[in-house]
């Protein structure tokens, strides 16, 4: 078992960062009821943790017994049958799932199956809450119809369930939605957060963490503990005893975006355009999504530029992340914004140097 | 209204009438009442008219019986209350400086009933004194309505035209102004034009003289009347018409040869034609044209044939015989005719067919085209011969194919078509005898199979419609090409001079090539711009316009408009003119519309903007900031953005704009260079790519143990996951074998193997044909390799780029695949075990210690996977088995324990015969095991667990009886 897994607190006590906002959980279901949760927070912040942690804590260890579940639920819309394949993973109190996974139909998943889902009771009859758990993955990726139709239903079947959201942007997720949700904003585990777990970690698996490579660790994890506790691993995996200036391995896409950076520094030409263009694609087909990339891309454009460019290149980025979004081809909006940046800095580097 | 007569107006033009404010009113409107045929077409009553005669005549001002309300009827009701009172009831004299516009709207509205109320406004007539300024006049009509005229101080400076009239003329001619102003106005307007129209064509008119007049009559259309009559006058490519020509000829015999039963004159004939046309290539128009007409009547010339090339005959006769054969073999039984329209297809289907001497029988889009109509009509066709005295054979041309064969009825009967061209060349014996009453005229025909064929030509704009794929195999493609630019304007040029038309080549040539070579284009340009009595070499670029040809291009063709900038003849003539013009944008503004055209024409936006990313950076062009390729990706953005918005909320409307793109990069980057344009496969190839690895992590993420993938969503693998996790899965172990490790290697062996369990990760046998070529770089050499499975490492392998993990050896990773499925196969079998016991957990201790018999059993924390359970079998039989056994095997493996620790008593299972046979089978199989088996590092597990069984699930030979695991616990 990975160490990421191996080291998840299972309880609300046991939570390491975050401690304030699982005392708050805590209190909240000592009463014994709870409103819809909506938890948001950059990846690797401990959302599911403490989701999972809090379903243990209202239901016992019942709750960790999950069965994954793949089949195809037959909706009717209108007067067409439709068949949508749906991952879940439940419990006997709980269900999880992530309605955006049907993709454009992901508006009858919320019509139909959270509807039937929520209607039911709970099975375990000699379960103490009154109601059960569904716990909606991306809410964020839904889409604004989907949205609106799940705003009736958690009024309506409150009685019998709970709904947990969770997301990475509160801001994708519409108002109706928000308010009526308690919002808990999961925050980024600070560095020194980071470190502290790590070296939890490293003590229970009898290991020395220089405090040197375990900050550099948590610097290139960019404040994700996942990532952080990932690459510790690789680490102890690639080399142990840890040596202080041991190298962290940096993801290979990130590498890659790297590499991509370089070449778009060293040469701007159509020509080393349409090499980038081919990288980028390179990217995009490996499933990294393109907003990610180009946050990357100019994060590494960042360090190799002259501090007067920065702002406008910040600029244009944000201009093309914004069409990005716009538009459905990804592709033209990256190279888009890399023919901005060769753009850019040619025209800087003729006025700089003749 | 009716237009005013010409004389009337020339007259008025004459007068110089400009000037509106010096009018008089001194007209007699009686008079010019009385002139006016026009007068009864109105529903008017005489007493109106008298009415009208009386109040005029007394000189009364009219307008003192003028109301305001512009409406007619309102007006005519004034009129009548108006008759009683034979005085007006208030001659109050209008001044000659009222404005005449007034005056004349009075009459106007006498007689016009779509005269509108603007005309108060228009000529300062108002319901309120105070909304004039200046001088005004009061006028109040018999109903007591008062109004307010404005007084006119200086002569009306109204654009519209008006006419003075003077006094003394009115008086003569006695009643003017027949209709209203306006209608007079338009018919000076159309006077002038009339003239400057007529001015042109006159001379050339009177040139031609008397023909030109008979022409007006019935003149026929250019196109049908230069039409190519025979077979050198075509236009179309030389060589295509040869190919057709030749295709027509093989039916020569089949039709020809066989119409008479005794092979005579026309089989020498076609002989003839055969041996002449392949021998001589120019002869052979001559000698088709001879043909043609003999063919028509062929008794009387073959004698003179034969007479003039006696020698010739018996060797092509017998190459007739030898063709036979081929034509038979041939599946060509249709030939396809395609190219854009106006090239002369059609023409030359007919011109060829009449000059092999067949009746042309036609059907195109107009007619009928259900299954069974075509199926009726083509059999007719093909088997049937005319009553009306044609005796020569049918040659069936179906034309415009693609148009209507669109539907499903469509589809069909180009199945029909080609079931009857596949079956007339199979089964032709049992058609005749079906269509025996059908067939009554040419029975003459029947005495072969081969006589009920008929050549079918076909003819289609686009050869790939996919309606056209089954025909495409059948039949005989000729893709025409357009004719030489050359030969059209020569052609035009005679037609023209036949028509004593003046043109010039070069004007002639600029339109064909603005037609593409469409020669009916042409033509009708032509025709058109003769009557209007324009000269083609006086073009300016907007009667040009009239020659743009509106079609549809392949969308290659419009990337190349886009990137190549042409230099040709149009553009260059435009050029000037817009230089000449003063407004340099004429060239723009043409290949703007020309663009425009071709991509709304097209429809498919989004391919085009793809096709335009693709190329974009291939292109050579000045671009020394790079600005111009930010600017085009930034609108190739801008399209995207908009096609999105078209798919996502149905604003079509926004089509209209997506030409933008490409217009604009057209305006940047085109070149004189013909560029090498690709069809755009990136995106689709990204698009594949990009399912199959979201393919690969799904069914990844589906393999997990639920408690890690519910933490988990596939884009996080691919983000956050993917580089560490492939990190820790390839420790620096030694490649040695299992047995060889020290305690720490195998406790991170141990570890691995947990780990890839949980993740759904295993090592399996790849063969090497399967793997991308560029994982066969990576790889070593080899038929069958090892990889990971669900194969994940292939997800960094990013092109140009180095991978920085280690890779475990070959046989690491398969001793990591094997140790991972026995792994796998041990959860398995203790996930049951726990299962039970999980359900049995509160219960099942009392339960079973009242079946406690012999066994006894030591039951570790089964919760702990990693535990593994033993059992003593009552009978004592120490079997001693590793947990390396035959995958297909479950193996559940119960720890023995020490009877001291034993805190659970099992039940024997019940039949204890079954159970001897059961556990004979493990020693068998264990023992074979155990001879594969290394001894070293297994010997230390094997020795703890001193006793295991494993059973077949499913196996009655087995376990005769189902048995539960908790019943032997």
């Amino acid at each position: 078992m990975l160490w990421v897994d191996k080291y998840r607190p299972h309880t609300l006590d046991k939570v390491m960062v975050h401690v304030q906002e699982a005392q708050h959980l805590k209190n909240l279901i000592a009463q014994g009821d709870c409103p819809h949760l909506l938890f948001y927070g950059p990846s690797g912040a401990g959302k599911k943790t403490l989701i999972m942690a809090l379903l243990r804590e209202m239901y016992g260890i019942g709750a960790e017994k999950v069965k994954v579940e793949n089949k195809p639920w037959k909706v009717e819309a209108g007067n067409r049958k439709l068949e949508i394949d749906l991952t879940t993973v439940s419990s006997n109190y709980h269900v999880e799932f992530s309605p955006s996974d049907a993709g454009f139909q992901d508006r009858y998943v919320v019509q139909e199956i959270i509807k039937e889902m929520a209607k039911s009771r709970p099975l375990d009859v000699s379960g103490t809450k009154g109601f059960k758990v569904l716990v909606l993955n991306e809410v964020d990726k839904l889409s604004r119809e989907a949205q609106h139709s799940l705003r009736r239903t958690m009024e309506k079947y409150s009685s019998a369930c709970r709904l947990i959201l969770c997301c990475n942007s509160a801001s994708k997720v519409i108002e109706a939605i928000r308010s009526r949700c308690l919002n808990i904003r999961i925050s980024a585990p600070t560095k020194e957060e980071i470190v502290a777990v790590m070296q939890h970690v490293a003590k229970k698996e009898n290991l020395q963490l220089p405090m040197g490579l375990a900050g550099r660790i948590a610097l290139l994890s960019n404040r994700n503990l996942r990532a952080a506790l990932l690459s510790f691993e690789a680490c102890y995996v690639q080399q142990y005893p840890f040596s202080e200036n041991q190298a962290v391995q940096a993801t290979d896409w990130e590498q890659y975006v790297t590499e991509i950076a370089n070449d778009i520094v060293t040469e701007q030409s159509p020509k080393r355009l349409f090499q980038v263009r081919g990288k980028l694609y390179e990217l995009l087909s490996n499933c990294i999504p393109p907003e990610i990339i180009l946050k990357r891309l100019l994060v590494e454009l960042m360090r190799k530029l002259d501090s007067e460019l920065k702002r406008e290149v910040c600029h244009w980025a944000a201009y093309y992340e914004h069409r990005m979004q716009l538009g459905q081809k990804a592709i033209f909006h990256l190279e888009a914004f890399v023919a901005k940046f060769m753009s850019i800095y040619k025209r800087f580097l003729i006025a700089t140097f003749g | 209204m009716e237009e005013p007569d010409f004389d009337e107006l020339t007259w008025m033009a004459h007068q110089g009438m400009e000037d509106e404010a010096e009018f008089g009113f001194e007209p007699e409107p009686d008079d010019f009442f009385q002139d006016d045929p026009r007068e009864e077409a109105r529903n008017m009553s005489d007493s109106e008219v008298v009415c009208r005669k009386r109040s005029s005549s007394e000189n009364s001002v009219k307008s003192s019986a003028k109301d305001i309300s512009p409406k007619e009827k309102r007006h005519r009701a004034l009129f009548k209350e108006d008759v009683p009172s034979s005085e007006p009831v208030h001659s109050l004299p209008l001044p000659a400086s009222v404005s005449a516009v007034k005056e004349k709207e009075n009459i106007v509205n006498n007689r016009t009933p779509e005269y509108d109320s603007t005309w108060s406004k228009k000529c300062g007539v108002f319901r309120m004194a105070n909304s004039i300024d200046g001088d005004y006049i009061t006028i109040t009509a018999p109903s007591g309505i008062r109004v307010y005229a404005q007084r006119k101080q200086s002569p009306d400076a109204n654009t519209r035209s008006s006419y003075k009239l003077h006094s003394s003329y009115v008086s003569e001619t006695k009643g003017l102004l027949l209709q209203s102003i306006e209608e007079m106005i338009e018919a000076a307007h159309q006077c002038r034009l009339q003239k400057m129209f007529s001015e042109d064509p006159m001379p050339a008119d009177r040139k031609e003289g008397p023909e030109v007049q008979a022409e007006k009559v019935h003149e026929k259309l250019w196109v049908e009347k230069y039409a190519p009559k025979s077979f050198t006058e075509l236009l179309s490519d030389e060589q295509t018409n040869r190919e057709v020509l030749r295709w027509l000829k093989h039916w020569d015999f089949g039709v020809f040869g066989q119409s008479d039963n005794v092979p005579t004159s026309k089989d020498v004939l076609a002989a003839l034609r055969k041996k002449s046309f392949s021998r001589d290539g120019r002869n052979f128009q001559r000698n088709f044209k001879k043909s043609h007409f003999e063919s028509k009547k062929v008794s009387t010339d073959d004698a003179v044939v034969n007479s003039t090339n006696p020698n010739s005959v018996k060797s092509s006769f017998s190459k007739v015989y030898g063709l036979k054969s081929a034509t038979e073999d041939t599946n060509q039984k249709v030939l396809l005719l395609c190219g854009p329209p106006g090239l002369g297809k059609t023409t030359l289907a007919h011109v060829v067919a009449n000059h092999c001497g067949y009746r042309v029988v036609e059907i195109n889009a107009s007619d009928d085209r259900v299954a069974s109509t075509l199926q009726r009509k083509i059999l007719d066709a093909v088997q049937m011969k005319s009553v009306t005295g044609d005796n020569r054979p049918n040659c069936l041309i179906i034309d415009e194919i693609d148009g209507a064969i669109g539907g499903n009825e469509g589809r069909s009967a180009l199945r029909h078509l080609i079931e009857i061209v596949s079956r007339k060349k199979k089964v032709t014996g049992e058609k005749s005898t079906e269509d025996g009453a059908a067939g009554k005229p040419v029975k003459k025909m029947k005495a072969s199979s081969e006589s009920l064929a008929r050549p079918i030509i076909c003819i289609c704009n686009d050869l790939y419609a996919p309606a056209l794929r089954p025909l495409r195999q059948v039949a005989r493609v000729h893709a025409f090409s357009k004719p030489s630019t050359s030969r059209i304007v020569t052609r035009l040029k005679y037609i023209c001079e036949e028509e004593g038309y003046r043109t010039s080549v070069r004007a002639l040539s600029t339109l064909a090539e603005h037609t593409e070579c469409d020669i009916r284009a042409c033509l009708n340009t032509l025709q058109f711009l003769k009557r209007k009595g324009k000269h083609l070499a006086s073009l300016d670029d907007e009667s040009l316009r009239i020659g743009f040809k509106d079609m549809t291009t392949n969308i290659l063709e419009i990337w190349s408009e886009v990137f190549h900038l042409r230099k040709d003849a149009p553009s260059r003539l435009l050029m000037q003119q817009g230089r000449t013009a003063g407004c340099g944008g004429g060239q723009e503004l043409l290949h703007f519309t020309r663009l425009y055209d071709l991509l709304g024409n097209h429809g498919d936006h989004e391919l085009a903007v793809e096709g335009l990313h693709e190329n974009l950076l291939h292109i050579r062009y000045q671009d020394s900031s790079f600005s111009k390729t930010t600017e085009c990706l930034r609108s190739i953005c801008d399209s995207d953005i908009r096609s999105k918005r078209v798919i996502s909320k149905q604003q079509f409307f926004l089509n209209a704009y997506q030409p933008a793109a490409p217009i604009t990069i057209r305006h940047l980057v085109a070149g004189p260079t013909r560029p090498q344009l690709q069809w755009p496969k990136a995106f689709q190839r990204y698009r594949t790519d990009l399912a199959m690895k979201m393919e690969i992590l799904n069914s990844w993420i589906n393999g997990m143990a639920p408690a890690i993938s519910r933490n988990i969503s596939s884009s996080l693998l691919s983000i956050e996951l993917m580089t560490p996790l492939l990190a820790i899965l390839s420790p620096p172990l030694r490649p040695v074998a299992a047995q060889l490790y020290s305690a720490a290697e195998q406790e991170s062996m141990k570890q691995l193997v947990d780990t890839m369990i949980q993740y759904g990760l295993t090592y399996k046998e790849v063969e090497a044909n399967n793997l991308t070529a560029r994982d066969m770089e990576s790889k070593n050499q080899g038929q069958v390799d090892i990889q990971l499975d669900p194969p994940i490492n292939r997800m960094i392998n990013f092109e140009g780029y180095k991978v920085p993990h280690r890779q475990l050896s070959a046989t690491l990773r398969r001793l990591l695949g094997q140790q991972v499925e026995q792994e796998k196969l041990r959860r398995e079998a203790i996930g049951v075990v726990k299962s039970c016991q999980t359900m049995n957990l509160g219960t099942s201790s009392q339960m079973l210690k009242e079946h406690g018999k012999t066994t006894s059993l030591n039951r570790h924390e089964a919760i702990e996977p990693d535990h593994k359970l033993h059992q003593v079998a009552s009978d004592n039989q120490k079997v001693k088995v590793t947990d390396e056994d035959h995958p297909e095997v479950a193996v559940p493996l119960v720890e023995a324990g020490e009877a001291e620790t034993s805190s659970l008593k099992v039940t024997n299972p019940p039949k204890v015969t079954n159970h001897m046979s059961f556990f004979d089978r493990i020693r068998k199989g264990g023992q074979s095991a155990h001879q594969n088996q290394a001894q070293t590092s297994a010997t230390s597990q094997r020795d703890l667990r001193p006793l295991l069984y494993k059973y077949h699930e499913g196996f009655t030979n087995a376990i005769r009886r189902p048995l539960l695991i908790r019943e032997l616990l």
